[in-house]
This record gives C-alpha cells, sequence and structure tokens, in this order.
C-alpha cells in the first residue's frame, strides 16, 4: 500500500516538471538558428503619395441645392488616375463616396440656392483612401457652389417698385452626373511597387482647372 | 515759417503712421488686394465679407455660431474679417430682424474659405444672408474691402485679425 501511494507522489511530481525546452537539440545546445531574429530582407520598394495630393474626381449623381439634403452621401469616381513616378498608383475609375455638407434652396428676394460637397473617400480593391478638400472647377466668377444670385435685382426692384422685389426668387444650382471637381488625399499613401508591373504610365499633366488651396467651396 | 515746417513734418510721418497703424497680418497691396496670409499650423479658416452698396447698408451682418449666444463679429458694408478655425464641420448663422439664416461649411486644414454677406429684402427690414463664396468673386466683387474694426469682433477673431 504504501508503495502505491509512493508511486502515485512520484508520478504526480513528474507531471509538475516542465516539460524539456523545445529549444534544445539531442546533445542539449540551444538551437540558435531558430532564436535568431529573421535576417532583415531588403524592404520592398514601395511607392509613397503624399497627403494633400490633388486628384480630380467626377460626381456620379445628379445633386442640387433644391433636391439634395445635408447629410446625404453621393457616389464619386476617380476621373484621372494618381501616377507617381511614372507608376499609376491609382487608377482611373475606381470608386468611392463625397456627402452634402450643406444644401439650401434658392429663396425669395433673390437668395442664391447653396451647395456646399465634401470628398469622402475613395475605395482601391477594399482599401479605403481618404479624401478632402472638394472644390468645384470654377468658369470665372461662377461657381456650382450656389445659384444664380438676383438679391441685387430684389432690391432694385423693391426700391422702385416696392414690395414686388421681395418675390423675385434666386435660382438653384444642379451638378449633374460626370461633373468634374477637385480633391486631396487626406493621408500619407504607401503603395508596394509592383514587381513586374506594366509599364509605367506617363505623368499627368499639371492641373489648371482649378485652385485646390485657396477658394470657397 | 514754423507753420510750413510743421505741415511738412505731418506731411512726411503721416503715411508712416497711418503704416504702423496696420495689421501686420493683412498688410494692403499697392493694388488695394489684400494679401490673405496662411492659417496657423494644423488649422483652416474662412473669410467672412460684405460688400459695399447702398442696399442695407445701415444695417450689420452679425456672424455667430450656430448655437452660440455671442458673436464672431459683425460686417459692416465693405468690411471682411479672418476667422481661423480646427478643421471639420462648422456651422455659421447670421441673424436679422426677421429672420436667420445658416450655413454649414468643411473646414481644411492649411485652407481659406470665403462666405459672402448679403442683405436681401425684408417685409420690415433688410435679412441678412450667408452663402458659400471663392476667392475670385471675393477678389473680383470686393475691389476695396476693410478689415472690421477691433471692438467688433470676439476677443478670438480680434487676436487673429489684429496680432501684436
Amino acid at each position: 500500500m504504501l508503495s502505491l501511494v509512493l508511486a502515485a507522489v512520484l508520478q504526480q511530481a513528474a507531471a509538475d516538471v516542465p516539460p524539456a525546452s523545445p529549444m534544445l537539440d539531442s546533445v542539449g545546445d540551444p538551437v540558435t538558428a531558430e532564436l535568431a531574429a529573421p535576417a532583415p530582407a531588403d524592404p520592398a520598394p514601395v511607392l509613397t503619395l503624399p497627403a494633400a495630393t490633388p486628384i480630380v474626381i467626377a460626381v456620379d449623381a445628379e445633386l442640387g441645392s433644391k433636391i439634395s439634403t445635408s447629410g446625404q452621401m453621393f457616389p464619386i469616381r476617380l476621373a484621372q488616375p494618381v501616377v507617381i513616378d511614372g507608376t499609376e498608383v491609382l487608377p482611373a475609375g475606381i470608386t468611392g463616396e463625397g456627402q452634402v455638407v450643406h444644401a439650401k434652396k434658392a429663396g425669395l428676394a433673390g437668395a442664391a440656392g447653396e451647395l456646399v460637397l465634401a470628398a469622402r473617400y475613395l475605395d482601391y480593391n477594399g482599401r479605403r483612401i481618404d479624401l478632402r478638400s472638394f472644390r468645384f472647377m470654377e468658369a470665372g466668377e461662377t461657381s456650382l457652389g450656389k445659384g444664380q444670385d438676383n438679391t441685387g435685382v430684389s432690391n432694385i426692384t423693391t426700391a422702385v417698385a416696392g414690395p414686388i422685389g421681395f418675390f423675385i426668387g434666386g435660382g438653384n444650382t444642379n451638378v449633374l452626373p460626370g461633373t468634374l471637381a477637385n480633391a486631396k488625399t487626406r493621408n500619407v499613401e504607401v503603395f508596394a511597387l509592383p514587381a513586374s508591373g506594366p509599364a509605367p504610365a506617363p505623368a499627368p499633366a499639371p492641373e489648371t482647372s482649378g485652385n485646390p488651396d485657396s477658394q470657397g467651396e | 515759417m514754423k507753420k510750413v515746417l510743421a505741415a511738412i513734418a505731418v506731411a512726411v510721418a503721416a503715411p508712416v503712421a497711418m503704416t504702423a497703424a496696420a495689421p501686420a497680418a493683412f498688410a494692403q497691396k499697392a493694388e488695394g488686394e489684400i494679401a490673405i496670409p496662411a492659417p496657423p499650423p494644423g488649422k483652416g479658416q474662412v473669410l467672412f465679407y460684405r460688400t459695399g452698396g447702398l442696399s442695407g447698408a445701415a444695417l450689420g451682418c452679425a456672424v455667430f455660431d450656430v448655437g452660440a449666444e455671442d458673436k464672431l463679429s459683425s460686417l459692416g458694408a465693405g468690411k471682411y474679417f479672418i476667422l481661423v478655425s480646427d478643421p471639420g464641420p462648422r456651422s455659421f448663422t447670421v441673424k436679422s430682424l426677421e429672420t436667420k439664416d445658416a450655413l454649414t461649411l468643411e473646414i481644411e486644414e492649411g485652407e481659406t474659405q470665403f462666405v459672402r454677406c448679403k442683405i436681401k429684402t425684408g417685409f420690415m427690414s433688410g435679412r441678412a444672408d450667408i452663402g458659400p463664396s471663392t476667392e475670385t468673386e471675393f477678389r473680383t466683387k470686393h475691389k476695396n474691402p476693410k478689415l472690421v474694426d477691433a471692438d467688433d469682433m470676439s476677443e478670438a477673431v480680434r487676436k487673429t485679425n489684429y496680432p501684436g
């Protein structure tokens, strides 16, 4: 009986002993090859797209100061490919979303309709490319950010003909599908350089149709 | 002779004194165009302006943050001011006797946006109306802009527009 108890105690003690280290080989030497950090491989070549890189997008829905509402999301599309050092990193045609920040329809007394939009992101094979700085491309003094402003006409009419000027309305602004606009990338984006990708695309021509740095929406 | 010398001294000193009194950050260009400073790092800014003209000239266009009690500033005819802001959406409102108008902008880091205030016709008095604008419109329509007086600005706006 005593031997049975002793055998059970010894078996329990053996079970509590931690197992032999797997890092020892058959002669007890440490296996240094497995412990050593992997040799630093050459970093994969990457292309870096700086933050605030100007891009050209197209609005893919009909929007307007009268038909849109604040907060509404709308589809956008990259209209021109984004190229770094001759390599296309974002192809034209990838889609994303924008958002209506402010929409107000035209009103009495010549008040123009107003529309403020924002570019939110592009989706590139499941990767989200955040955007900022939506700007309509201006054509002279006009901008799609607001409609025809008849405030002056209304004021003059009121001065000449009385309250009838109050009933002169302003114009709404309409953005048709396919309308081009400027935007910028929000963050620094890093792209792996393809090992044997297509021939480098030509660098895009400098953007001249808008001033994305300092203008109203 | 003393009067002549005094007149010459005043004539020489006046332009220097007037230049020194102008806000350093908004030096006027030779053609009357203002030089808009870049916003501070990490910030964006909005330039509010109101063109001159007879309509509603006696009325002010007081600009508020939506929900705020204290105004940011008040635009008289032909005046402007610059508001420095954190990036992100921000809503503004203008109030008049009959109604109020609001505008929401997406303020972007490092960029200047433009907002124009107009006084439009109302039943009993003019109604202030703000809307998005562009630098092109500001430069074109606002030939001789003047900065809003310092005592007509909130403390934060004053620090931006009258540094030092």
